[in-house]
């Protein structure tokens, strides 16, 4: 056991412990942000952290009253049976559910659970983010020039996720998930009430560590990349989407706010800025991260660099046909 | 990871949620429409640590862990990670992002173009977010609403662009301070009203401003020229940033 030793302590000696300290380092009035990166990126750290556990939590009671009260029969039932069609259905069942990607998140891992098909369950958690009423305002609002940006945004994520989805349903392999997605072992035990509770619980801290890392990974890089990255890539439009892709991994910008900070880069043209919105929903250090911590590391090594290849393409296209 | 040291993470983090949401700093971080959604997290975070000790305590007498919750003992998966918010709020409390963050934002400014259709108050002066008198003035040449009209604009003090002289800054967020954009006026400022910098924190200066027609253009990068009546220093406000 690799938690014997902690364990030993005990945890909740350590934890203690720790808390004493840094209350007992702030009495003292040491103030550890010495630097203005570091200024910075610990207001970035905690507001991505404050920002996204609301959307987190609501997932996860998603996920424990879809666990506890939703049979695998129903969800069978409303879907198509052939995985061609059921993708593009999931797609839509997304666009009416308005959720931040990481609400999405342990919904479709419980949606895989439940014996929905793992595509099916992939494209869904592609879709809701991205391409919501929510979102689709935000980006008219953020673009009152280009109202065209919301057709082409809307077109982007969808074909991304359907594409995410068909692919995976060729070629995808079950074994890359890990085995704690389809285990379902809560289920029979109390009322259904605390079964639901029992999974929002796991689902909370499954995903809500790895939630952590990567806020402070993209804290980290956010404070770091410099700005000259994006200045004068005012004319080469294939280094500007790639570099507008890469920062949208980067950033990590919930879907509602990333049309702001597309709209703000105005030095750029439209098929880079676009990109930027079709890719950020899609794959960002904290969506892998909440990715790996809740279908294993294994499936986000596969899953992230081909929804960023699809994402890119899928923009770019969207972004030649309507802008 | 045991279980009780999960259940006492997950209360720290709820606590934290709450507490921000309290003093009032998780406007440091989010849009104040967010704040009631943050505590709700935050009690619904709590809630579900209590009611796996509170079934704990039940539970007592039974050796060791049941038949049944083994998926939710034997789980590897760490919370750990999760004390690093907790401990980052509590020891460093980061503040509102400011002029560090204007530095590293380089170019970036947030885009013009949903100018404000209203008139500007009739009162004398009126206090106008910097993002609105950026808008405004780079909707219409000559100013509009603004022409001739002195309005009052709070903003921290940065140096200007080309570094000539001296700008009024504030961050404009969307969604979270990750998203935070800066906005800023060219401040023309020949007695020295608004004064330099803060060296060692921002300085908040309110000013008494009117507008320099036709300065907000795509050549000024859209930071509009004001000229200073009058100045005061001021606290920094609460949310300190503009929507």
């Amino acid at each position: 056991m690799t938690t014997g030793v902690v364990r030993r302590v005990g945890g909740v000696e350590v934890l203690a412990a720790v808390l004493v300290v840094a209350l007992g380092l702030r009495v003292l009035g040491v103030d550890p942000l010495v630097t203005p990166q570091l200024r910075v990126g610990a207001t970035v750290f905690v507001a991505v952290v404050v920002q996204a556990l609301p959307f987190l939590v609501l997932g996860v009671l998603l996920s424990g009253v879809l666990t506890a009260y939703v049979s695998p029969l129903a969800l069978r039932r409303v879907l198509p049976r052939r995985l061609g069609a059921a993708v593009p259905v999931a797609v839509a069942a997304g666009v009416a559910l308005p959720g931040c990607e990481c609400a999405s998140v342990p919904v479709a891992r419980r949606l895989i659970a439940r014996g929905v098909p793992d595509a099916v369950a992939l494209a869904f958690l592609l879709a809701a983010p991205a391409v919501n009423p929510v979102v689709l305002v935000a980006t008219a609002v953020a673009f009152p020039d280009a109202p065209e940006m919301v057709g082409a945004r809307f077109l982007g994520s969808f074909l991304t996720a359907s594409v995410v989805g068909w692919i995976w349903a060729r070629a995808g392999r079950a074994a890359w998930l890990a085995d704690r997605v389809r285990r379902v072992s809560t289920t029979g035990d109390g009322p259904r009430w605390r079964v639901a509770a029992a999974t929002a619980r796991h689902d909370l801290v499954d995903a809500g560590g790895f939630l952590v890392l990567g806020g402070l990974a993209a804290a980290v890089l956010t404070t770091v990349v410099p700005e000259a990255w994006v200045a004068g890539l005012g004319e080469q439009v294939v280094l500007a989407v790639l570099v507008m892709a890469l920062l949208a991994v980067v950033m990590s910008l919930c879907s509602e706010g990333d049309a702001f900070v597309a709209a703000s880069l105005s030095a750029l043209p439209l098929l880079p800025r676009l990109v930027f919105l079709v890719v950020g929903p899609a794959v960002d250090l904290k969506l892998i991260a909440l990715q790996a911590g809740t279908f294993g590391r294994g499936f986000a090594a596969r899953f992230a660099p081909l929804t960023f290849v699809v994402a890119v393409l899928c923009g770019v296209g969207a972004g030649v046909l309507l802008l | 990871m045991t279980r009780e040291v999960r259940n006492a993470l997950l209360v720290f983090v709820g606590a934290v949620l709450v507490l921000i949401v309290a003093d009032g700093t998780v406007l440091h971080y989010v849009r104040p429409g967010m704040a009631p959604l943050v505590a709700a997290a935050g009690v619904v975070v709590i809630a579900l640590a209590l009611l796996d000790v509170a079934r704990d305590l039940r539970r007592r007498p039974e050796p060791a862990d049941g038949h049944d919750d083994d998926h939710d003992h034997g789980s590897g998966r760490s919370a750990w990670p999760l004390l690093v918010p907790v401990l980052v709020v509590l020891l460093a409390a980061p503040p509102s992002l400011g002029s560090d963050a204007v530095d590293l934002a380089g170019s970036r400014t947030v885009a013009v173009g949903r100018a404000p259709e209203e008139p500007l108050p009739p009162r004398e002066a009126p206090a106008v977010p910097v993002v609105d008198l950026v808008a405004r003035a780079a909707a219409t040449p000559d100013g509009g609403a603004l022409a001739g009209r002195d309005v009052t604009v709070t903003g921290f003090v940065v140096p200007a662009r080309d570094g000539r002289g001296t700008d009024l800054a504030r961050l404009v967020i969307s969604c979270c301070a990750a998203d935070a954009s800066p906005v800023r006026v060219h401040v023309d400022d020949p007695a020295g009203l608004v004064g330099a910098p803060g060296t060692g924190g921002d300085r908040w200066v309110s000013a008494r401003v009117r507008l320099v027609p036709g300065t907000a253009t795509r050549g000024t990068g859209f930071v509009p020229t004001v000229t200073v009546l009058d100045a005061a220093e001021v606290r920094e406000p609460t949310p300190a940033y503009e929507y």
